[in-house]
């Protein structure tokens, strides 16, 4: 079974076959999870839109309709995680919006004194991006997806997601730099 | 490197992507995953029941409609031996005064649907009944009587059917010994007699009505 595709283990499970859904589980099981785990304010959220977005993956009546498994498993999280956002923010967020700015990232030397761990710096400032710019990054390094197919989940333009990624690198290498 | 090359470079660092995977130590709680492949069990076990309600629901209504069609066929196509004997005994028995009815078509339907043989032979067969007007004037034997010896010889002791003969026509027992009968009121014996001797070619050990047997011994 681990040599079928996505969509056929995605078949196959609606029809009943449930060690098909455990193979499509473990493919996208750590990677699904750090996506939302980067991109939720807590582990306890990113724990529960985790399951959310499986469960409804179980409980889909019908089969997605254009892409892959894969951009319809992350289309679904990102949803959630969207919905959550606008929920405990209460503004609304706009796909559309090109975010140009970074904020200031900048560590006080103190804290970057107590930052030993390179990986630990990372995350830290991955989720001191903006919203739009780490959610391209994190699509591009744990789902895989290529600018097409990252424009295309987002709605917005592929120059647009080029846009958010180049200011992703240059704000992660600019403090990353002594780790590179 | 190409222009093309150096803009691509501005969204792949690689050395960037490394520490990032670097830094994916991360894994969803044990418990998690039982809960969401335990709810993916659940729903494939419902999913593979869905299957069967269809499917049998199916199999219900074919079987049901199989069922309608056959109880609902009209019985001049199929009639039990029982409802053939009264039908025709019936038809033997006395009738009121009245209006002519048409000939006894309809027990010689009746007879054709349960006995194919029969099919063929059903004009001659007609032809050779009396009318019911002869009938009704020669029946003597009581009803009861008569019905239930005719059911004896047709039922109980008919042998099995031997093999047809070419040329032969094709006919049952009962028209065959009707139309004897007929030939016996009418007084035509001599081909009574020819056709006694054919009929017991055919099935020599089939008992017939009184009036015939006593006419075959008187023969013999």
């Amino acid at each position: 079974m681990d040599g079928m595709s996505d969509e056929v283990l995605f078949r196959r499970y609606r029809k009943g076959d449930a060690p098909a859904f455990e193979t499509l589980y473990q493919r996208y099981r750590q990677s699904l999870y750090l996506f939302l785990l980067r991109s939720c304010d807590s582990s306890a959220d990113a724990d529960e839109l985790y399951q959310d977005a499986w469960s409804r993956v179980i409980t889909a009546t019908k089969p997605f309709r254009e892409g892959s498994f894969k951009a319809y498993l992350f289309r679904i999280a990102r949803n959630l995680q969207i919905d959550r956002y606008r929920r405990e923010h209460l503004i609304p967020v706009s796909d559309d919006e090109v975010v140009a700015q970074v904020s200031d990232p900048s560590p006080t030397p103190d804290a970057r004194a107590n930052e030993q761990d390179c990986t630990e710096r990372m995350k830290r400032q991955l989720a001191e991006l903006p919203r739009e710019q780490s959610e391209a990054f994190l699509l591009k390094e744990e789902g895989g997806f290529t600018l097409e197919q990252i424009a295309e989940m987002v709605r917005v333009g592929r120059e647009t997601i080029k846009s958010r990624l180049r200011y992703a690198l240059k704000q992660l290498r600019k403090v990353l730099e002594d780790c590179l | 490197m190409t222009t093309q090359d150096q803009h691509q470079e501005k969204i792949e660092d690689r050395s960037l992507s490394a520490l990032y995977q670097a830094s994916r130590r991360e894994q969803p709680a044990a418990d998690l995953d039982g809960e969401i492949l335990a709810q993916a069990h659940r729903y494939a076990r419902s999913r593979r029941r869905r299957w069967l309600i269809p499917l049998s629901t199916a199999a219900v209504i074919l079987l049901g409609t199989s069922l309608t069609l056959t109880l609902v066929q009209p019985p001049t196509e199929i009639m039990a031996p029982d409802e053939m004997d009264d039908a025709f005994s019936e038809e033997l028995a006395p009738q009121s005064p009245g209006p002519a009815s048409p000939p006894a078509a309809a027990p010689v339907i009746k007879r054709q649907a349960i006995m194919p043989e029969a099919r063929q032979p059903a004009v001659e067969l007609q032809s050779a009944l009396p009318s019911r007007a002869a009938t009704d004037a020669d029946v003597s034997v009581p009803k009861e009587k008569r019905s239930a010896e005719m059911k004896q010889q047709r039922f109980s002791t008919a042998p099995a059917m031997p093999e047809r003969e070419v040329g032969e026509s094709i006919r049952t027992p009962q028209a065959w010994i009707d139309a004897m009968l007929t030939m016996l009121r009418k007084g035509d014996l001599k081909a009574l007699r020819a056709e006694l001797v054919l009929f017991r070619k055919r099935y020599p050990e089939l008992p017939l009505p009184s009036e015939l047997a006593d006419f075959e011994s008187q023969s013999d």
